[in-house]
């Protein structure tokens, strides 16, 4: 358990150390800015909720394309630096490194998130919008950003080179968006099941709205849990190679 | 300590390492010789827990390595050729982590850095970021990551490739100060450097053992030739002259070196080196230095392997 | 290259990679065959049995290697023909399961825990099928990327296989769990503006029903507005025996549509008999939202609509006094939601001034008088009609004003009340509205009594603040006929601001004063029993509590702003209620029968935000550039400060 804890530790710190960091939390904080005032607040009038929604929405967007940069170094940046060696010959099982790169990980990206809380500090001074409906938004897109990592540690495992982890992660993600446009064109009961594999359709319209549902928070986990676990057979598999 | 029987490795229809069994004892220091692409990297991986073999028995003081990975790694420090090192921490940051990735009690860490970093000449460096060191330091942070919990098993590939001749000494150095305490199991492809340090030595090639034993055994027998390269101080003719004098003597290349010297190349068996130096010393001849050349390990290959050398590939 | 190992590591002997996209390929076809095609033709079984018998070939195939290899070989093509069986026997599950479906050949008997054969093997066939392929696919993935052909690393194919199987299990555990899960969801509605749940009044008016009424929810069955709907109704299950509450497929049922004049989905209908009652609240959650979190109120609305009428709330009009709306010449704040939340209360709202006759007498059907803030006194008679009203057991609301000061000696001197219009200040007990002196006018209190005319004030004085915008004094005159109650009283660190300078001088000294007053009185016996020659107003007749209009009941409240629709919906501290909408719900249960009023519901509205970059020009940069930018710099400092240092 102390060698999970110091992985994520180290990790979370690599992510806060290196330039990329903070190029992603930058980049990400300016585009959440930029689309608050224009697509949240933009367009006249607006009621509270509605704009809260909305930014709910670019949030999850944002977050989900934050979480590529910062999952693909994570496994294929080690092993290009071959510093993955010294994680493979410690006494550690594959779980706790991929475990502990997935918390710092998702450390740093909870932290991006909870960044952005100074945008609708703006709608709680102005409109009447609840505390628990920010809470509910946050839950959900951390659980986004969560399921999003696990996706790209995934793809990062697999990969030797980052830019290729990079293009599985976003090839991933996309195909796991766009389930609930296949859920339209399939028939019962395919097209629950595909509605219910969409990473963001049906599961985050909850959080956004301010509701917190049993339902999608096992989602997430679940998605989590999966591909947490298949990075850990791929991790395992490299053991022959 | 390890004990490997018929160990192979297969992949992607090459055998990297074929058919290997080697034992060794503890405290030893056992080299590992064999030109790029011998097997001595996927070996020591596999020695290392992180390659799983195919088949045959590698147990690390009696734990089956494919069986109880997890108590092998316990026992084990490794440096790969590349040092696994993040560039982005310092280097006592980095080892600390180490450390704890190697279960050194928490309260015993800061111990265990002073003294590794003593061992390994770290001291000035702890406070920096590995990013802005160099190679040879980057490659001594690697060894003190090896052997911060202080493994009985070491294993170090390439430990001197790429540096210095000063770095090397002093990493030699710092070899031998772990022979004893710990067995030691090193790589290289230069056998000058690393021969007077081993106990055993094992020489691969093509993925099997084709010679093992002490480095007396294997190139100190009297037959055995070597080119040996003399810088004296003199005349030219003179140093032709004594050269003739000497019994033994195959071949001879005499060239003029550096500040008036002259640098005699000569081909001479093993056990005639002290007759060849009497002999320089008694024409009256300065003998600056005297020392083996280090390119011969092909032939010795060639010699060992009896394979003619167009084959190799 | 010689082989000088022991064991012998042999060649693999099948083309891996092809036979496994054969079986899949063969696996897909079976799956376009019922799934895609479909149907009892032809056509279905054509495809769907060429598809079986290319993963049969596949298998078989595996199975001649097995026989015929040797060694690590065998073993491998062992392992392939099991698990390709394995998807194959899972296919068969699926077509027994069809079957069962289909009602033939054999009837899936409901076992005692309710899962039936059917169901297990809907489930058990595709986690078969996941638990053989996907170890196949590893098998064959791993051996593609070892070998090419010229050895095979036996370890690692079992490794891979048990790795598969298990990547398999884990995925089928998931996914059962969530099945269990979505079955059995839960959820908690955190956004400000939730669906309503029913509230106390609400429950009230459920379980005084006295016909049967029946709530209609016309949604798609899978619309996600129909849960939260249906989610309000179901807080009033068991209430009343008299409700229905049911859910209606648009589609399905036509009929009921028409029935009940549906235009559009989305709508609940509350009938009672040939009356009926539509709330529109549409089918997208995004834009129903808003209707959800008013669904309370509008159901109590549509709920008293159907219920017949109790009487008539007569706003006096004629005598300068505030209206609904704001005029060009009357400046006061407007009064609407006191005469919305009148018609709320299941009362008809009318005006009554001398043209209706109030100067010879108020209507019969007149269950409430209500005047507020007359500029004017009344004109002759009409005092001697609404006390006339009074005596026989009427109810009346006065709000006064101290800014408008009307002649009413006459009726005050009946109600025994008197009215200082001089305006009070507090020091302390104040709401700074606008941040100036003026705030001192703008009293807040708590001195609630016991009295039932503020029964939910004084249960609960802790969490109540009532706002007094304005407000005069009242006091009880010495000769007074009737009970007078002063309800409502200031704290104690309140003047009357004699010379208007929002000081305290010495001459105004501290004091309690009264702010609302209820006065109850005998009904005249003479004129005991209400005539109902006109029939308008059958339910103050038939009223069970006859007791309780034998009095006559008067509340004045010295200001009128504080019922006024700026103040109206204030909320004060931490209160769950506006205080003066609490007042005001206590006062109207107290005058007029209680059940017929009104209650407090969640109605509030949210706000519109409009945002113009003009306004908001430094939020604007200090977001979109400013915060990025000290993130960057913030990351230099860390990433380089220490470098510079040390070099």
């Amino acid at each position: 358990m102390t060698a999970l804890w110091l992985i994520a530790r180290r990790e979370l710190m690599a992510i806060l150390r290196s330039p990329l960091g903070f190029v992603v939390a930058a980049l990400v904080l300016a585009a959440d800015g930029l689309l608050f005032h224009t697509r949240a607040l933009g367009g006249g009038e607006k009621y509270s909720t509605e704009v809260l929604t909305q930014f709910f929405f670019d949030l999850s967007g944002l977050t989900m394309i934050a979480s590529i940069p910062l999952s693909m170094r994570l496994l294929a940046g080690e092993r290009q630096r071959g510093t993955l060696t010294l994680l493979l010959t410690s006494p550690i099982k594959d779980y706790q490194i991929i475990l502990g790169k997935f918390f710092g990980a998702l450390a740093f990206l909870c932290l991006l998130t909870l960044l952005t809380l100074y945008l609708p500090a703006l709608i709680v001074i102005h409109g009447k919008i609840s505390i628990g409906h920010l809470c509910a938004g946050y839950l959900g897109t951390m659980l986004l950003g969560a399921a999003c990592l696990a996706i790209g540690i995934f793809s990062s495992a697999l990969s030797k080179s980052q830019i290729i982890a990079a293009f599985l992660t976003a090839f991933a993600l996309m195909a796991m968006v766009l389930f609930w446009l296949v859920a339209k064109v399939t028939e019962a009961p395919l097209d629950d099941v595909f509605m219910y594999l969409a990473l963001h359709n049906i599961h985050f319209e909850t959080f956004r709205t301010g509701k917190i549902h049993l339902r999608d928070v096992v989602y997430y986990l679940s998605v989590c849990g999966f591909f947490l676990f298949a990075a850990t057979r791929v991790l395992e598999s490299r053991r022959w190679r | 300590m390890i004990q490997c029987e018929r160990l192979t490795k297969l992949f992607r229809g090459v055998r990297p390492v074929d058919d290997v069994s080697f034992e060794t004892r503890a405290g030893e220091c056992v080299g590992l010789l064999g030109l790029n692409g011998a097997g001595k990297t996927t070996l020591l991986r596999m020695i290392s827990a992180v390659l799983t073999p195919t088949s045959g028995q590698l147990s690390i003081a009696g734990a089956d390595v494919t069986e109880e990975a997890h108590s092998v790694r316990r026992q084990i420090g490794y440096l790969p050729e590349n040092p696994p090192v993040y560039g982005e921490m310092t280097v006592e940051g980095f080892l600390a982590f180490a450390a704890g990735l190697r279960r050194v009690p928490r309260g015993r860490v800061a111990e265990r850095i002073a003294r590794v970093g003593a061992q390994c000449q770290l001291e000035g460096v702890l406070h920096r970021r590995i990013e802005h060191l160099s190679f040879g330091y980057r490659k001594r942070v690697g060894i003190a990551q090896a052997i911060i919990h202080q493994p009985a098993l070491v294993i170090l590939d390439e430990p001197i490739a790429g540096l210095d001749p000063a770095q090397i000494v002093s990493i030699r150095e710092l070899l031998l100060s772990l022979k004893g305490t710990h067995t030691v199991i090193l790589s290289s492809h230069m056998l000058g450097e690393i021969g007077q340090l081993c106990d055993q030595l094992l020489v691969m090639h093509l993925g099997r053992v084709v010679a093992c034993g002490a480095p007396t055994e294997l190139f100190g027998s009297p037959e055995h030739t070597i080119t040996v390269v003399a810088t004296l101080g003199g005349r030219r003719e003179r140093v032709v002259q004594a050269l003739e004098q000497l019994d033994g003597v195959l071949q001879t290349e005499v060239s003029a070196g550096e500040n008036n010297t002259v640098k005699a190349e000569v081909k001479i068996a093993a056990d005639k080196r002290p007759e060849l130096s009497r002999t320089l010393i008694e024409a009256g001849l300065d003998l600056f230095d005297l020392q083996q050349k280090r390119d011969e390990l092909e032939t010795l290959f060639l010699r060992l392997t009896g394979e003619p050398t167009g084959e190799r590939s | 290259m010689a082989l000088t190992g022991q064991r012998r590591i042999l060649p693999s002997t099948s083309g891996g990679p092809y036979l496994l996209i054969a079986y899949l390929a063969g696996t897909a076809t079976v799956f376009v065959g019922e799934r895609v095609i479909g149907g009892e033709g032809a056509g279905r079984w054509a495809v769907s049995a060429s598809g079986g018998v290319l993963s049969a070939i596949a298998c078989a195939l595996w199975g001649i290697a097995w026989w015929r290899s040797d060694g690590e070989a065998r073993r491998t093509e062992r392992l392939a023909a099991l698990l390709s069986g394995a998807g194959l026997a899972a296919l068969g599950l699926y077509f027994l399961n069809a079957e069962l479906v289909a009602g033939t050949p054999l009837k899936g008997g409901q076992s005692a825990t309710g899962m039936g054969l059917e169901q297990v093997l809907a489930a058990l066939w595709p986690v078969l099928w996941l638990c053989a392929v996907v170890p196949l696919v590893f098998v064959q993935w791993s051996m593609g990327s070892m070998s090419g052909g010229r050895g095979i690393e036996g370890p690692r194919v079992r490794a891979s296989a048990v790795s598969g199987a298990m990547t398999a299990a884990f995925f089928c555990t998931l996914f059962l769990l969530n099945a269990a899960v979505n079955r059995r969801d839960r959820h908690v509605d955190l956004s400000y503006f939730r669906t309503a749940a029913p509230s106390e009044t609400t429950r009230e008016l459920v379980m005084g029903m006295d016909a049967d009424t029946e709530v209609l929810m016309f949604f798609p069955p899978k619309s996600e507005v129909l849960s939260e709907v249906r989610a309000y109704f179901s807080g009033m299950d068991g209430l009343s025996t008299h409700l229905s509450i049911r859910a209606i497929d648009s589609a399905a049922a036509p009929q009921l549509v028409r029935q009940h004049r549906v235009r559009k989905e989305g709508t609940v209908v509350i009938a009672r008999g040939e009356a009926r009652q539509r709330i529109p609240v549409g089918t997208e959650l995004s834009i129903a939202r808003r209707k959800l979190s008013r669904l309370d109120t509008k159901f109590q609305e549509a709920v008293l609509k159907l219920t017949a009428k109790r009487g008539t709330t007569y706003f006096i009009v004629g005598h300068g006094e505030r209206s609904a709306r704001r005029s060009s010449d009357d400046t006061r704040y407007p009064l609407k939601a006191l005469k919305e939340y009148a018609e709320r209360s299941n009362l008809t709202v009318k005006e009554l001034g001398a043209t209706d006759g109030l100067t010879s007498a108020v209507p019969d059907d007149a269950a409430l008088l209500v005047w507020t803030d007359p500029r004017l006194p009344l004109f002759p008679g009409e005092t001697e009609a609404v006390i006339d009203y009074l005596e026989r057991g009427g109810r009346m609301l006065l709000t006064l004003d101290p800014d408008s000061n009307p002649e009413l000696e006459k009726l005050m001197a009946f109600l025994g009340v008197s009215f200082d219009p001089v305006k009070l200040a507090s020091e302390r007990a104040y709401l700074p509205l606008t941040r100036t002196p003026a705030d001192k006018y703008n009293l807040i209190t708590n001195g609630f009594s016991t009295h039932p005319a503020v029964q939910s004030l004084g249960a609960d004085r802790k969490h109540s603040l009532v706002l007094f915008p304005r407000v005069g004094a009242l006091d009880r005159r010495p000769d007074a006929k009737h009970k007078v109650s002063f309800t409502v009283r200031s704290t104690s660190q309140t003047w009357s601001d004699k010379d208007g300078d929002f000081t305290r001088d010495e001459d105004e000294s501290l004091a309690v004063h009264n702010l609302v007053a209820a006065i109850t009185g005998r009904v005249k016996p003479v004129a005991a029993t209400k005539p109902s020659a006109h029939g308008q107003a059958p339910v103050a007749d038939e009223s069970p509590d006859r007791s309780v209009s034998d009095e006559m009941r008067v509340i004045v409240v010295a200001d009128t702003d504080l019922f006024s629709d700026k103040f109206l919906g204030v909320r004060i501290g931490m209160g769950g209620q506006p205080g003066n909408l609490k007042l005001l719900v206590d006062g109207m249960k107290w005058l007029v029968k209680e059940g017929s009023v009104s209650g407090v519901t969640q109605g509030e509205q949210d706000i519109k935000i409009a945002h113009t970059r003009d306004e908001d020009a430094l939020w604007f940069y200090a977001t979109v550039f400013g915060f990025p930018l000290l993130i960057i710099l913030l990351g230099f400092a860390t990433r380089f400060g220490r470098g510079w240092v040390r070099e």
